[in-house]
């Protein structure tokens, strides 16, 4: 009969599946963990390093002078995410959901609206492949991942998104 | 005495929709307004009018439902509703304004609008009564830094979050009259055909 696990257990356990503990050759390669979404219709990648948490039935709070894109805010423990609707950007789709991602990225609080999380990919490096063309020079992504006889998943680059924000809160 | 400096004195006046705050300290004083009160359109452009007398000047008044319409989702009703109070016009003084805003105050071409600005003070017409609240700082919250300045700029400085499904706006009234002021002034000179 197998034992129950204590705290102890559990967290080794993730500590193991998530990779800390790993040794020997497949440890000299590269990983890295994505987080894969549905926005909509489409799926996307976000680095999973660059999400906090995943927060379910949020109240939007309305917050004016900004573009459609942004939603609003949520409240994480006090303080004001700027929540995004990135299927309105993207698809001109308006997203209806109270599911976010919330990541603290380069200062920013910040909030993704999405319809489900899919999966947790871990991937080596070669699986991430960069855009080469970026003719308008507004690319939302900063690769796609490709694997095999799996549909492409084009992985956010945060940063271009809230570059897009402050342009456009610049113009306004 | 470190607990009482994490309190600040602010006047908070609540709508139907939204709760704004503002800093109790860039309030000289306040005038209660006759019930049904409708602001006059004075020539200054959308909003103002020089209904408010004060220290024996006439002072230019911005009417805050103007603004409130631009927020969007708020119930505009007010001192218009038939029974209801007239609301307060806080005083400003300019002397709490940049050097930049009191400069545009000084220079503002248009005799319309030059003829009347007070020098000294400004005002803005609240539908409604504030109270006088004093609330802890550290339950103020700064917007993310990409909305940060640009929502500064609009008069908007920040947001607290005192119970559940409650956001209440910190507002910067003498930001909004002057954003107000120099579109009003802006229009005017398109209409003098400066």
């Amino acid at each position: 009969m197998q034992r129950p696990m204590n705290n102890e257990a559990i967290l080794d356990r993730l500590s193991a599946d998530s990779g800390d503990t790993e040794t020997g050759p497949a440890a000299a390669e590269k990983w890295t963990k994505f987080l894969i979404v549905e926005i909509g219709e489409q799926r996307y990648g976000f680095y999973a390093d660059q999400i906090k948490e995943i927060v379910t039935d949020q109240p939007i709070y309305y917050v004016p002078f900004v573009p459609p894109y942004i939603k609003g805010f949520i409240n994480r423990h006090g303080e004001p995410y700027t929540a995004f609707d990135l299927s309105l950007l993207f698809e001109k789709q308006g997203l209806d959901s109270r599911l976010f991602l919330v990541s603290r990225h380069g200062g920013d609080q910040l909030a993704f609206q999405i319809s489900d999380v899919t999966e947790i990919l871990k991937v080596s490096e070669g699986e991430l492949h960069s855009l080469s063309s970026m003719d308008d020079g507004e690319s939302y992504f900063s690769g796609v991942l490709s694997r095999e006889g799996a549909e492409d998943i084009f992985v956010l680059n945060i940063d271009s998104v809230v570059a897009r924000l402050e342009r456009d809160l610049g113009e306004g | 005495m470190k607990a009482e400096s994490e309190f600040h004195p602010f006047l908070v006046f609540r709508y139907p929709g939204v709760t704004f705050f503002i800093n109790r300290n860039s309030v000289e004083t306040s005038l209660f307004l006759e019930p049904g009160r409708q602001s006059r359109n004075d020539g200054f452009g959308k909003g103002f009018s020089a209904d408010i007398s004060f220290g024996g000047e006439s002072l230019i008044t911005y009417d805050l439902a103007r603004f409130l319409e631009a927020i969007g989702p708020v119930d505009k009703t007010g001192s218009e509703e038939p029974g209801r109070p007239g609301g307060v016009a806080l005083i400003l003084p300019v002397s709490g304004f940049s050097p930049a805003d009191r400069s545009t105050l000084e220079d503002t071409p248009g005799r319309r609008l030059e003829d009347r600005v007070s020098e000294t003070r400004v005002a803005v017409a609240m539908g409604r009564h504030g109270e006088a609240e004093s609330i802890p700082l550290r339950e103020i919250r700064l917007f993310s830094p990409s909305l940060r300045g640009p929502l500064r700029g609009r008069g908007l400085l920040g947001c607290r979050f005192p119970g559940e499904g409650e956001c209440h706006w910190f507002l910067d009234l003498g930001r909004i009259w002057m954003n107000a002021f120099r579109k009003a002034a802006g229009d005017m000179r398109r209409e003098d055909g400066e």
